[in-house]
């Protein structure tokens, strides 16, 4: 509410900034107005040479100082004072005189160029951004290696030059009232669904906000429902990906300043999907798949499953582990649950530490916690050694989901399901799952179904949901992104 | 509005489900393995039960711990037991009850169905009878304890079709239907050690009489389809006697129930069972096509014979293991069933056994 209340207060602010503007703006020149507008901001240059009757304003650290001296500086020394310089007419150099353009052109590191009552803009931008690297996040074994930025020309150019058809369209829209941001909307035409790109344009529009960072901030304020647990738009880094997005008639968001892009509807078992899938021969990549969602089942249930059994169905064990079982818990201080809910949290501490510390530091925490948790803490009789097992193998599993905020949603999931276990066993577990099922099937990305293809049922795309078929059955593009181009090949 | 109706939602599982709580947490449970049920002689209906579950209150040592107590029945046992030890008595995972003799004399439907209302106890739990006490059984030493011991025994003896598998579903199911009587492994104990004895024959749900590991064997595969198994058969040959190892692969029975001017003449069995001659002491080659029909027929000679004994034994003890009862029922109307006395029935009805043996192979050596 204060952020919103700010807000409007900046708006009428702006807008009597404005009125003032406009009042003046019949004395003044475009030139006065616009060094007005950037008083005090002192990486500003404003160069005048007055023999030429030119002037130059830029921002110091926006420009590229080889670009600068290249393309304007050296020709200003070779000018003679001529009526007109000649080489404001070379193609880089956009007249404009607008006050606004101008003012977002030298936001954005442009230099304006004032000759006479022309101004001209020229895009000298600089300095180099991060280099094209593999992404970290999301590394495949084979297939490219290039991952997106942090610039949006860049990624842009990444997917112009995957997607090489002037079908692919490519809408911006400022977003962001305080720190101005462009997001860019990216379909192919005649296979997207044009109701959907519609609908994300008109959402980002409508965004009331001082400024968006990054991508998965954007999602949060364009998703379907912004409570729930689980990511409803997929975040990917890979250019490949989002290509392959793109053809099957997705639609795209690129975000200037964030190498994440955002790829939209998709269902639940998009999140599970990985490059190497496909690069992979389809048994392997079926095989994997799979694997995959066996990972998800574990993550999800065994510590929950384990806690249930301990405490609740003595009878549900094999006589061959009882023992083992019982022996191993049988010093344990605490209830089943209280011991899960020790090491699950202990684990996140973990994981969260490792996370966050450099590279260095963190190899203590894995010898630490590998210690610590996998001897010391069984010695101590705090935890059992079937348990250590258990919590381990489940962590293990929540890492192989792809997606890390999908594994992050996952991982939070398990908690409720432990607690449902601890306390109405077998039962609990069925009660949690349902409500997941329930709350995942409620869930929909720009209208589409979230639980897809699973349900609603779309036989057609089985062949890439939990196998990954061979190429030549999957001939039809999938239902979510209600293509009107059915049909993979003509 | 439609998140007060989750709420209340939410609140009425919380009420309607508080009875699901029955914490049982591991170890503090006596997880009985193995319980046995005994009669004490001269104390009117009182049941000595025994049982047996593994001591879990450390890894390293896993010795299984025994209680015993003498009560009125199977759940007020369960009483007593539980106040001899200091954890939560539990029953789900009885893998085998055993009978002892005195009280399988008796009779056992009050202890199987007593079993069977127990919601804990599955219906695949297996039942044992015991040639003395079954109390003694389960005091047997053996590793790591003796419920698994057995269960391990029953399983590998029942793969080998040595014994029939019994467990107290099947049990009662035999003792309910009106052509079939139970039967159940016999174990026993012979100097200090487990020692599987035969098959028990029950009349009803009392126990009548047995027959050795050789007769089950032959009992089994008059009793139904025999996936594999072998038998070692001696003939007399000359002077020396002819030992005969036959190894069947498969083993298929029918039951004819042969009837002339509306009556039953006799009961034909007819078992077809192919298999090859692994080891053979006999002086002359077997691999000639003529010896080995021979062999086939000796075999077959030696099988109807050893069946014939057991029908006899059946006969004797007015029982109808093999479920003959069920043939001559399908046979006849049901009012002419009705008017049947069962039993004696059976013991006048002549049976003939048919065994046709196929020797596919004489080893490797041919």
């Amino acid at each position: 509410m204060v952020r919103r209340r700010t807000i409007k207060r900046l708006h009428k602010l702006k807008e009597m900034d404005q009125q003032s503007d406009n009042q003046q703006n019949n004395k003044t020149t475009l030139q006065e107005l616009i060094l007005d507008n950037f008083s005090d901001c002192d990486d500003l240059v404003h160069r005048t040479l007055p023999e030429l009757s030119i002037s130059i304003i830029y921002f110091l650290h926006l420009v590229n100082d080889q670009l600068l001296k290249m393309e304007l500086l050296e020709p200003l020394y070779h000018a003679s004072e001529e009526a007109s310089l000649p080489f404001l007419r070379r193609s880089n150099f956009h007249k404009s005189d607008d006050e606004k353009k101008l003012i977002d052109g030298i936001i954005k590191g442009e230099a304006v160029v004032f000759h006479k009552e022309h101004a001209y803009l020229i895009n000298i931008s600089g300095p180099k951004q991060r280099e094209i690297q593999p992404s970290e996040t999301e590394t495949t074994i084979t297939g490219p290696h290039e991952g997106f930025v942090e610039s949006s020309e860049i990624n842009l150019s990444m997917i112009r030059r995957r997607v090489r058809s002037s079908h692919l369209k490519i809408n911006e829209i400022p977003v962001g009232e305080v720190a101005k941001g462009s997001v860019y909307v990216l379909h192919i035409k005649g296979i997207a669904n044009d109701e959907i790109v519609q609908d994300l344009t008109n959402r980002i529009e409508k965004i009331e906000i001082d400024a968006v960072y990054d991508s998965h901030i954007l999602t949060q304020l364009i998703e379907d429902q912004p409570n729930a647990l689980f990511p409803q738009f997929m975040l990917r880094e890979r250019p490949d990906a989002v290509a392959a997005a793109l053809v099957e008639g997705k639609v795209v968001i690129v975000m200037d300043g964030s190498p994440a892009v955002i790829i939209t509807p998709s269902s639940f078992f998009d999140f599970f999907q990985t490059g190497d899938d496909y690069y992979q021969r389809w048994i392997t990549g079926t095989a994997t798949r799979l694997l995959r969602f066996g990972a998800f089942m574990i993550t999800i249930g065994f510590t929950a499953l384990y806690v249930a059994v301990t405490s609740f169905h003595y009878e549900m064990i094999p006589q061959s582990l009882l023992t083992t079982l019982a022996g191993s818990r049988s010093k344990v201080p605490f209830d089943p649950l209280y011991e899960a809910l020790i090491m699950e949290v202990t684990l996140e501490f973990l994981r969260e530490a490792g996370a966050r510390l450099p590279t260095k530091v963190g190899q203590t925490i894995g010898i630490v916690g590998g210690i610590v948790i996998g001897q010391a803490a069984v010695q101590a009789g705090i935890t059992s050694n079937v348990l250590i097992i258990v919590v381990a193998s489940s962590a293990i599993a929540s890492f192989v989901v792809p997606s890390y905020v999908m594994s992050a949603s996952i991982r939070l999931t398990r908690f409720g399901l432990i607690l449902l276990a601890g306390i109405l066993g077998n039962l609990g577990i069925v009660i949690g799952l349902t409500i997941l099922v329930i709350h995942l099937s409620s869930l929909t990305s720009v209208g589409a179904p979230y639980l897809a293809p699973l349900s609603p049922f779309f036989k057609k795309d089985w062949g890439d949901f939990l196998l990954r078929a061979p190429y030549s059955l999957m001939k039809t593009r999938p239902a979510i992104p209600r293509s009107s181009n059915k049909k993979k090949v003509k | 509005m439609r998140n007060n109706r989750k709420l209340c939602f939410v609140i009425l599982a919380m009420i309607v489900l508080t009875s699901c709580n029955d914490k049982k947490v591991i170890e503090d449970l006596a997880i009985i393995s193995m319980i046995g049920f005994d009669r004490i002689k001269g104390e009117d209906g009182k049941l000595k039960v025994t049982a047996s579950f593994p001591d879990l209150s450390s890894e390293a040592s896993q010795k299984d711990e025994i209680i015993e107590t003498v009560a009125n029945s199977k759940k007020e046992a369960e009483d007593l037991l539980s106040s001899k030890t200091r954890q939560q008595v539990v029953n789900g995972q009885i893998h085998s009850i055993i009978i002892g003799r005195t009280l399988a004399e008796e009779g056992v439907s009050r202890v199987i169905t007593s079993m069977e209302r127990d919601q804990e106890i599955g219906s695949q739990v297996k039942l044992v009878m015991a040639f003395g006490e079954g109390e003694e059984i389960i005091k047997t030493d053996v590793e790591p304890d003796v419920g698994s011991y057995v269960d391990k025994m029953l399983k590998t003896e029942t793969d080998k079709f040595t014994i029939p598998e019994m467990d107290i579903f099947h049990f009662s199911r035999d003792y309910f239907d009106d052509g079939i009587d139970p039967v159940a492994p016999l174990f026993t104990k012979e100097d200090g050690e487990l020692v599987l004895m035969g098959t028990a024959l029950f009349r009803k749900d009392q126990y009548v009489a047995h027959l050795d590991l050789f007769q089950s064997k032959v009992f089994l595969f008059l009793l139904g389809k025999v996936k594999k198994g072998e038998l070692t058969i001696k003939v007399p040959d000359g002077d020396n006697i002819r030992n005969l190892h036959f190894d069947y692969i498969k083993s298929n029975r029918k039951i004819k129930v042969v009837k002339s001017n509306g009556k039953v003449d006799h009961i034909q069995i007819n078992v077809k069972m192919r298999g090859s001659v692994i080891e053979d002491t006999g002086a002359k080659e077997i691999s000639s096509t003529n010896e080995t029909k021979k062999i086939e027929k000796v075999i077959a000679e030696h099988i109807e014979r050893d069946a014939e004994g057991i029908l006899k034994v059946l006969k004797e003890n007015q029982t109808d293991s093999l479920g003959l009862g069920q043939y001559v029922r399908h046979s006849l109307s049901y009012k002419e069933w009705k008017k049947l006395d069962k039993y004696e029935y059976l013991e006048t009805i002549p049976v003939s056994v048919n065994v046709d043996v196929t020797i596919k192979d004489t080893g490797m050596s041919q």
